[in-house]
């Protein structure tokens, strides 16, 4: 980046000018809703129809803070995320470095593990309530070979969370996987030759090579499966047929504010919800920053 | 020897994932040629005992699936472009220029990816009816044309070119303008079609505000007709399974097609950190 | 291109995009009025598949049968989605005339300034008179009415009610139960085949609500009165989580729907919607032999709840589409449509005239399933809706579920409700 220059007027109309087309339209469809959400969360008694707000405070915090529904959404979020990002980054990479050494079918495969990815979620998620199904379904038929006995995933709520991240693994592997492969398909073939040459196996050559040089995209995948977890939604609206899980297993943040503001119409208590859950995005997003500040290799 | 079993593991291990992932598929495929009772039947059959065509014809009847796919066509490939070129723009000054309140625009806009999509559902709507677009391609399309996501990925692709490569077709009198459409974007081409797909695929697959904002069937899209299949009594698997494989497919053969493009931009450049 | 030029087709592209735009909208804004024209009556609905084909037959012969208005429905998607587009409308003004809901959503919608009563209509030339009134069932009256005023009329309605497997009862040598303890002793006999005699939908709320009904109990009375942890509520529900937990009773849990254990035999009897015929007929093995009964007798008495849609019309309608409004519920609350509705949806007719006419027997008699549907009405209720319901509602479903996947006892989540409902209640007072 041009840091060493200092910015003059015409540049600046220039960038801005550039900027425009993608701003107008955030700024009206993202920005604009957020900084009246952010506002709504203060209003404790509010027409929302009218929009006539009668009284402000925070309330809307403190019912949160003792909802104890919301502190287990939180909860339930934390360990979904906690549940998914990890697992989806190892799944994801180890599937692309398999395919990275293949060349027959590779395109055939990667079309594979893409599928899910395409698909809309509200179509496959009726096949996955057969998977899960105790008496019928497959994962328990599967499992059964192992000797575990059948587990009824969609209504005890032990397993209604780790079904979730299931769902959620299965569908989003492809796009980090295509993610990966791209990032692999860019380090320089040279540095695995003079590895080599150096006696390092291929495990070696993986975890010294391959693992800083795609660090960049590690941390891009991260962020972003972290992001999209802590706002996981549509998967839990259509494993569990509009609710959230049994005995709200699967309470998420987000499910909460939904139902705040759709089925309950108490909107300041949402966009409450919405604000702690933008923090909570934030202050994780932080730390991964400034982890990868240590060890991204740009 | 070593070599050979090796790669005998690896296709083994791609080949276990790989029906895994398939699994869902088809058996949604399989249940959209059962009867009624054959698909909720326990223990359940992998294949229709008999093909149940029929499924097929009353899934495409049961809703105007052919207006459907024409507006989903049309909004996903103008909501695509649209936000390519608004994020091929946007990205090109935060990745090579340099502007007052660049970095605190960034910032805010990195924000917004923070804030989930079900908070803005009702205020876009207002909007939108203020600006008397409900039940327009418009509502379907306008708010999605630009994407901060897009924006932000794209930057990562732009700054991986060398600045060197600036400087010199500003030496040799090249506009912004020209260096951004002939030598950025060309070199980002994996990354911009990798985006292109996200958009299209997630705007195809989008279910709730084409809901919200459409009154008419004139204007819905295809995921909308999915619940023509639910009442407040049951759900017709067989045609459902059948009307969720003609949703999923033509993506599926444009993921196909596109998938070369993804690839053939690899070797030139790609999202690289 | 020099720096000028560059701007220019930025701006051209942006100018162009948004006027592109601007065209397509205008291609689809249409058009109203001309005096000569019909009144445009605007309708939002929740009906799907053969469902909503029906309405509309119905909706072209209204538009038929005159001249001064001109009904234009459109599905809005299931009641939820409905619910929100009518939220999302009401926000930016652009509700439609009337609109299907659920009675116990009116008073929240009352609240909000979203509908208007109707009580001037019923009252009006065009009204309804007393014998009018009387001919319709009472379960639905009462569901029609919020504070003592008309608020809605009543469309599609359901009832509870009991499906059984002939086959299996024939083969175990039992007789179609009448009562609660009835299915205790069925129970006996099929458990050890490990055959569940009742099969619930994911939740067992309604049937709940009948039962204690049945026992003479309201869970919420119309003074506000909070029942659900009285003695008799809290027996009801222990007597269906006894069930449950000894095998006599399935839940149906993530299948929604009690129907899948009942065409696959895993139930001898499931309590379904009487909408739920269709459902349960597509689903089941054409030799499924199987047929309907009202729900069973709890202490003596039977009561079922009512379930299904009302109509509303909204607040922002002019006066004009609210008299066409009207006239369309009039006329679709008429015996012969309400009977035609009943024959081609399984819901129920609304009227006792129209009950009794020789077109809905002779279908009855082509249709003995629906007949079951018709036999519970003089014992169907409706529930005392109040402001905060949908809340209730919440509540109340997450305390079956307690009860079901954390087998908290009926007396605890039920006095967790009871606290939740008198909340709900003080805070919209």
């Amino acid at each position: 980046m041009m840091n060493n220059q200092k910015p003059t007027w015409k540049q600046t109309l220039k960038g801005w000018l550039y900027v425009l087309p993608m701003l107008i339209i955030v700024a009206i469809f993202s920005l604009y809703p957020i900084v009246s959400s952010l506002a709504m969360s203060f209003y404790t008694q509010y027409n929302f129809f009218t929009n006539q707000v009668m009284a402000l405070g925070f309330d809307n915090f403190k019912y949160l803070w003792e909802d104890p529904l919301f502190h287990s959404a939180v909860a339930n979020t934390l360990i979904f995320v906690v549940g998914v990002v990890p697992l989806e980054i190892v799944i994801s990479l180890t599937v692309a470095v398999l395919l990275n050494q293949i060349k027959v079918l590779a395109g055939f495969f990667r079309t594979i593990y893409f599928l899910p990815f395409v698909t809309s979620i509200v179509a496959i998620s009726m096949v996955w309530k057969w998977i899960y199904n105790k008496d019928a379904g497959l994962l328990n038929y599967f499992l059964s070979f192992v000797g575990i006995h059948p587990i009824d995933w969609l209504n005890d709520p032990t397993w209604a969370l780790p079904a979730l991240i299931i769902l959620a693994i299965w569908k989003s592997l492809g796009f980090n996987i295509m993610l990966f492969l791209v990032a692999l398909n860019n380090v320089d073939k040279r540095l695995y030759s003079a590895a080599t040459l150096d006696g390092a196996n291929a495990w070696e050559r993986f975890l010294h090579v391959t693992v800083p040089m795609i660090s960049p995209m590690t941390f891009l995948i991260a962020v972003n499966a972290v992001i999209g977890s802590f706002k996981v939604f549509d998967e839990i609206f259509s494993l569990f047929g509009g609710q959230a899980g049994p005995g709200n297993a699967a309470m998420t943040v987000v499910f909460y504010l939904y139902r705040m503001f759709y089925e309950q119409n108490k909107y300041g208590i949402a966009a409450a919800a919405g604000v702690v859950l933008f923090f909570m995005i934030l202050i994780v997003t932080l730390l991964q920053t400034w982890f990868s500040k240590k060890h991204v290799h740009y | 020897m070593r070599k050979t079993i090796s790669k005998t593991i690896v296709y083994l291990l791609l080949v276990v994932g790989a029906l895994t992932m398939l699994l869902p598929f088809f058996w949604m495929v399989s249940t959209s040629f059962k009867t009624g009772f054959e698909a909720l039947q326990t223990p359940p059959t992998w294949l229709p005992k008999k093909l149940q065509i029929t499924n097929w014809i009353s899934a495409w009847k049961a809703a105007p699936f052919a207006t459907y796919l024409l507006n989903s066509v049309v909004v996903s490939f103008v909501t695509t472009i649209g936000q390519i070129i608004t994020a091929i723009m946007a990205a090109f000054a935060f990745a090579k220029m340099n502007f007052f309140g660049k970095k605190t625009l960034f910032t805010i806009l990195l924000a917004t990816m923070m804030v989930p999509g079900e908070m803005l559902i009702i205020p876009n709507f207002v909007t939108l009816s203020q600006m008397h677009l409900v039940n327009t391609y418009g509502a379907l399309i306008i708010p999605w044309l630009a994407s901060f996501f897009a924006v932000f990925t794209l930057r990562q692709s732009f700054a991986s070119v060398p600045d060197q490569l600036y400087y010199a077709a500003k030496l040799d009198g090249a506009s912004d303008w020209k260096f951004l459409w002939q030598i950025l974007v060309p070199n980002a081409k994996s990354s911009i079609t990798a985006i292109g797909l996200l958009q299209i695929i997630g705007s195809w697959n989008s279910f709730m505000w084409p809901l919200i904002v459409t009154n008419t069937d004139k204007m819905r899209t295809l995921p909308v007709g999915l619940q023509a299949f639910s009442s407040d009594s049951g759900v017709n698997y067989p045609e459902l399974m059948a009307a969720s494989t003609f949703v999923i497919l033509p993506m599926v053969i444009l993921y196909l097609f596109l998938n070369k493009y993804v690839v053939a931009g690899i070797s030139g450049g790609g999202i690289k950190g | 291109m020099s720096t000028g030029k560059k701007v220019a087709a930025l701006a051209a592209i942006t100018i162009m995009a948004s006027s592109s735009f601007a065209g397509l909208s205008a291609v689809h804004t249409e058009t109203v009025s001309a005096a000569t024209k019909p009144v445009k009556v605007t309708f939002w609905h929740a009906m799907a598949g053969p469902y909503k084909d029906a309405l509309q037959k119905r909706i072209d012969a209204f538009n038929k049968s005159q001249s001064k208005y001109k009904v234009v429905a459109t599905a809005q998607g299931d009641y939820t989605t409905l619910n929100q587009r009518i939220m999302a409308g009401a926000k930016s003004k652009t509700l439609p005339v009337m609109a299907q809901a659920t009675y116990t959503q009116v008073p929240d919608y009352v609240k909000d300034g979203i509908v208007t009563s109707l009580q001037s209509q019923v009252d009006g030339k065009n009204g309804l008179s007393k014998k009018q009134l009387n001919n319709i069932y009472s379960g639905f009256l009462q569901q029609s009415k919020y504070k003592g005023e008309f608020y809605s009329t009543p469309f599609s309605a359901s009832v509870r009610e009991m499906f059984y497997n002939k086959t299996l009862l024939k083969k175990y040598n039992l007789s179609v139960p009448k009562t609660w303890d009835d299915i205790a002793k069925m129970s006996d006999v099929l458990k050890k085949d490990g055959i569940a005699t009742v099969g619930f939908d994911k939740s067992f709320d309604m049937e709940w609500d009948s039962m204690v009904r049945s026992a003479g109990v309201s869970l919420v009375t119309s003074k506000d009165k909070v029942n659900v942890d009285s003695k008799k509520a809290v027996t009801a529900a222990k007597l269906i989580t006894d069930m449950v937990a000894d095998g006599t009773a399935k839940t149906a849990g993530s299948d929604i729907y009690g129907t899948t254990n009942f065409v696959n035999g895993k139930t001898a009897l499931t309590f379904s919607s009487s909408a739920g015929i269709t459902a349960t007929q597509a689903a089941a093995a054409k030799d499924f032999d199987w047929g309907t009964a009202p729900l069973p007798s709890y202490k003596g008495k039977s009561a079922t709840v009512l379930a299904g849609n009302s109509l509303v019309v909204t607040a922002t309608a002019t006066k004009k589409q609210q008299a066409g409004a009207w006239a369309f519920m009039k006329y679709l609350m008429s015996d012969k449509q309400t009977e035609k509705w009943a024959e081609a949806t399984g819901y129920l007719p609304i009227t006792k005239k129209a009950t009794k006419s020789s077109a809905y027997k002779a279908y009855l008699k082509k249709n003995p399933l629906a007949k079951a549907a018709s036999d519970s009405l003089p014992g169907a209720f409706s529930d005392t809706a109040f402001l905060g319901y949908q809340d209730y509602r919440t509540n109340l479903l997450n305390a079956v579920d307690s009860m079901l996947t954390k087998k908290t006892p009926a007396a605890d989540a039920l006095k967790t409700l009871s606290d939740q409902t008198k909340k709900t209640l003080k805070e919209n007072k």
